[in-house]
């Protein structure tokens, strides 16, 4: 078992680093281990990359992306940034404490890290980089603030979790707030000391008088329609989160063909092709980590090489740590989501037999998804960055490290002071 | 010797109990030698996913529900006709295991993609949540209810005059939270496991159906083993059927019981003989839609024939669910 | 011969444009088109999703296609950019052979996998459409990736430049 495990970790990482296309190791990596350890018949890596993008949730990506990519090609998203630039323009580290607490908003109303990332990200960076912030900087901070949305509901990630665990969703939900708020603040307070120390390169516009505020407020009414009409659809219940995703490229489409008239059709042929190429860069790794991970739970590699640990008679401080190393190490090689499915089920009766609170082990669980979607080798949302804004590897995960620490501080401070994530449910739920 | 066995459930979920205890008769009778590796939902894709795996021989047993088995044995979905079964724990069972019709007709269609099926077991009445009462036709009006994505509850929902809305159910949750959905069906025990029961606010049990789902091994790899092997796969069915009926029925009145406690305020409604008349008359025309779908399956020359059987296998299951009752 | 080769890469390079646009505008419509028939009309399209299933399944595999013609699949080149021209080189020459044959393999896999669903005839649950034909578009979609890749071997041993891919040539001489 543990000599299947290590090659498989050291032939994926050395295809890694000499650069081969991501697909490569990881088809490699299912291949060695079907034929040579299982001898079973390949063809499953196929029928797995469908089954890895079938998931109807997905579709919200390419329609983000979609969206995005319009509205930074026409006017709308120089209105909102115009906007976003007149209030808190002049402020030190204004500028990227919006774009945290936009990622932060966007992903959890989404429910996409990728979305958020694309969205998000292909509207605020070209501005971020304009003020003289560095481009790894504000690459990490997209890509970590987009995963706290996965603790801030609605979030697909506790909704599953609640289905595997038998843990009440509604709980979940309001548990999630505390650490969601909590990451939100920590990763605001690191773009403040950022700014503050690379004082000298960063440029802060004039503060901007009422009259101009004014203006930029008119000019950004129809393009604020956007988030108001996302918000709006998902928590009055008329549409599902991936159908706001699909309006929100109708609303782009009449916004700047028809009202702005800035942009032609063949415009959004580009744009559409543009969607295509990006999603099908992301989606054809996403659908062979699967494959992947089918190979690691037919051969149910996970619970052998838990069961050394004797876990049934440790402490709930220890349980916790175990659970959030393995969800952060089985993130950072496959997506978080498939992690979810395969791992929740093993931990389940350790966390009831040590009288653990569920609920707490799906935010801790939650948090180390988000971590791990972010942390290299194996992120969908540094898999979506290079393929969106077209960086090497190496460049979009350079400025991850503060970040990661911040969320590890949060990992720790959840296992000691797990009030942090059980107090607004225990007020809510009043047990 | 280690066999696989996958179903489309979560661990402690009905199809869980079965495979599990499979598994365990299959290590008692063979003296340990053959071990059987349970796998739960998701850990090998879809539902789609491992009985195609099956039909080939990567794993050898699948438990699916019969909706998904029709995407491949199109007459399997006659279970899933409405007031076909009925709900009568006992009659349902007697069929699901005995019947001529299921381990006849039904059976030969299975072994077309290399399946043999070795049993088929109910998880418990379908019900259907809502925020207001249903009763009738008419409180269906309007009334957007999350289904599988099937023709044949799709059309059997129509039919009652309510919109069915196909949900991915990772969605369903917080459609019935924010209302996208107004209501879905299951069972009382997936009901809780789901935690759908925190978002609805009325449960009706109408007497429709059951939750019926199938297990199947690949058909070649069966029959090439020994004797002594199929003995003891035919017997580790019975007793693992045996122990998820027991804990089907143990499982829906917990969860039930559980629902209660947790919402109070929730209400569970039972429709009468005479409500449940008139949906038993609109379910007539899903007959219909049953040999349509199945017709449809078939090349040109064999509609007909294909039709002929459908409509035989719905008559004779009909009259073995009379007869079941009688007794 | 190398202009009919050249014409043969145009055009299929226009039909994955083609495919992979409209799927992606089809898309769009499909999903706002059911929301907005459930909204206004109590109306679903009871299809939504499963099309939506099939027309992602085209996008990603014709749009992989069409990225490794543009040299935009996902690489870590950490180590690779700092190393010199004749490393580069080598790389990329193996890269590309060995991409392009797991890429055939993996084509001939798809090809035995859309033959086992047409001999299962597996049906779509709502639309009752045989699964197999959209999913023929997955051994085409790893088939033209592999030659984009294969093609980019020959132009590497062929030529001084570091190929990517076809269209893409990476900057640098030999020192
Ligand atoms: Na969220
Ligand atoms: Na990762």
């Amino acid at each position: 078992m543990y000599v299947i495990t290590f090659t498989l970790v050291f032939v994926m990482i050395v295809l890694l680093f000499l650069s081969f296309p991501m697909v490569v190791p990881l088809s490699v990596g299912a291949l060695i281990g079907l034929v040579h350890f299982s001898s079973i018949d390949t063809g499953v890596i196929i029928q797995q990359m469908v089954t890895g993008i079938s998931p109807n949730a997905l579709i919200a990506v390419p329609m983000f992306i979609l969206a995005a990519d319009i509205m930074t090609r026409g006017h709308t998203a120089h209105n909102l940034l115009g906007l976003i630039e007149s209030f808190v323009g002049h402020l030190r580290g204004g500028l990227p404490i919006t774009a945290c607490i936009s990622c932060t908003l966007f992903g959890s109303v989404s429910g996409s890290t990728q979305a958020t990332v694309v969205s998000v990200g292909q509207i605020m960076r070209p501005k971020l980089l304009q003020a003289g912030y560095k481009d790894s900087f504000v690459m990490a901070l997209i890509i970590n603030a987009s995963d706290i949305a996965f603790l801030i509901p609605p979030s697909i990630g506790l909704i599953l979790y609640g289905t595997l665990a038998n843990t009440s969703v509604g709980e979940l939900f309001i548990a999630g707030i505390g650490p969601g708020v909590l990451l939100a603040v920590m990763f605001s307070a690191y773009c403040y000391f950022y700014t503050v120390y690379q004082g000298d390169s960063i440029t802060l516009v004039k503060k901007s008088t009422m009259a101009e505020k004014l203006v930029a407020i008119k000019k950004s009414l129809l393009p604020l329609g956007f988030p108001t009409l996302i918000v709006g659809g998902i928590y009055s219940g008329a549409v599902t989160p991936t159908e706001a995703a699909s309006f929100s490229v109708l609303y782009a489409i009449i916004l700047e063909c028809f009202i702005y008239r800035e942009l032609k059709y063949k415009d959004v042929i580009d744009a559409a092709l543009s969607t295509g190429l990006i999603t099908a860069v992301v989606f054809i790794l996403v659908g062979m980590g699967q494959a992947f991970s089918w190979y690691i739970s037919f051969e149910q590699i996970p619970m052998e090489l838990l069961a050394p640990l004797d876990l049934e008679g440790a402490s709930k401080e220890y349980v916790l740590f175990v659970i959030a190393l393995s969800f952060f190490v089985g993130c950072m090689f496959v997506d978080s989501l498939v992690v979810l499915v395969i791992l929740t089920p093993i931990f389940v009766p350790i966390v009831t037999a040590v009288g653990l609170d569920p609920v707490l082990v799906g935010v801790m669980i939650t948090l180390q998804m988000a971590v791990g979607s972010a942390t290299p080798p194996f992120g969908c949302d540094i898999f979506t960055a290079i393929a969106i804004f077209n960086k090497p590897y190496l460049e979009v995960i350079r400025g991850t490290l503060p970040f990661i620490l911040i969320l590890f501080m949060m990992s720790a401070l959840l296992i000691y002071f797990p009030e942090i994530a059980l107090f607004l449910r225990d007020q809510a739920f009043a047990k | 010797e280690t066999w696989k066995f996958a179903s489309e459930e979560d661990k402690q979920d009905v199809q869980d109990i079965f495979a599990k205890t499979f598994a365990k008769t299959i290590k008692k009778e063979s003296d340990g030698d053959i071990r059987v590796k349970v796998y739960y939902y998701g850990q090998l894709g879809t539902e789609n996913d491992i009985v195609e795996l099956t039909a080939k021989g990567t794993i050898q047993f699948v438990s699916v529900g019969t909706g998904h088995l029709g995407s491949y044995v199109p007459e399997v979905q006659a279970l899933s006709i409405p007031y076909v079964l009925g709900t009568d724990t006992d009659v349902v069972r007697k069929v699901l295991t005995t019947s001529k019709t299921i381990y006849g007709d039904l059976a030969n269609r299975f072994e077309k993609v290399n399946l043999k099926l070795l049993t088929m077991m109910s998880e418990g009445e379908m019900v259907w949540g809502a925020n207001k009462a249903i009763r009738s036709p008419e409180d269906f009006a309007g009334h957007k209810i999350r289904t599988f994505t099937s023709t044949i509850p799709v059309e059997t929902y129509k039919a009652f005059g309510a919109t069915p809305t196909p949900l991915s159910w990772g969605e369903v949750y917080g459609a019935l939270q924010l209302k996208t959905v107004d209501g879905m069906v299951n069972p009382i025990y997936f009901v809780y496991n789901a935690k759908w029961h925190e978002v609805q606010d009325y449960l009706m049990f109408p007497g429709q159906q059951p939750y019926v789902s199938t297990v199947s091994t690949n058909s070649t790899w069966f029959n090439g083993l020994s004797p002594e092997k199929k003995t003891m796969v035919r017997k580790a069915i019975v007793v693992a059927e045996q122990a998820a009926h027991e804990y089907q029925i143990r499982i829906n009145q917990e969860n039930l019981d559980k629902i209660i406690a947790e919402r109070p305020d929730l209400k569970i409604i039972v429709l009468n003989e005479e409500e449940r008349t008139r949906f038993k008359k609109l379910s007539k025309s899903i007959n219909k839609t049953f040999y349509d779908v199945v017709e449809n399956t078939y090349q040109e020359s064999e509609k007909a024939q294909a039709r002929v059987s459908a409509k035989k296998i719905v008559k004779n299951l009909i009259k073995e669910v009379k007869e079941a009752t009688k007794q | 011969m190398k202009k009919i080769f050249i014409t043969i890469s145009k055009t299929t390079e226009l039909i994955e444009q083609y495919i992979v646009c409209y799927s992606i505008l089809l898309m769009m419509v499909n999903s706002t088109a059911n929301a907005i028939g459930r909204y206004a009309f109590g109306k679903s399209l009871f299809f939504a999703e499963e099309l939506n299933q099939f027309l992602i399944v085209t996008i990603t595999f014709v749009g992989f296609a069409y990225a490794v013609r543009k040299g935009r699949n996902i690489r870590m080149t950490a180590v690779y950019d700092s190393l010199g021209y004749y490393a580069k080189k080598v790389i990329t020459t193996l890269i590309s052979i060995t991409t392009g044959l797991l890429m055939f393999y993996l084509a001939y896999k798809a090809i035995f996998y859309v033959i086992e669903l047409k001999d299962l005839n597996r049906l779509s649950p709502a639309l009752q459409f045989p699964v197999y034909i959209i999913y023929s578009i997955i051994p085409l979609g790893l088939g033209i990736a592999g030659l984009q890749y294969l093609i980019a071997f020959f132009l590497n041993i062929t030529h001084k430049e570091i190929y990517i891919s076809r269209e893409v040539v990476e900057k640098g001489e030999p020192s």
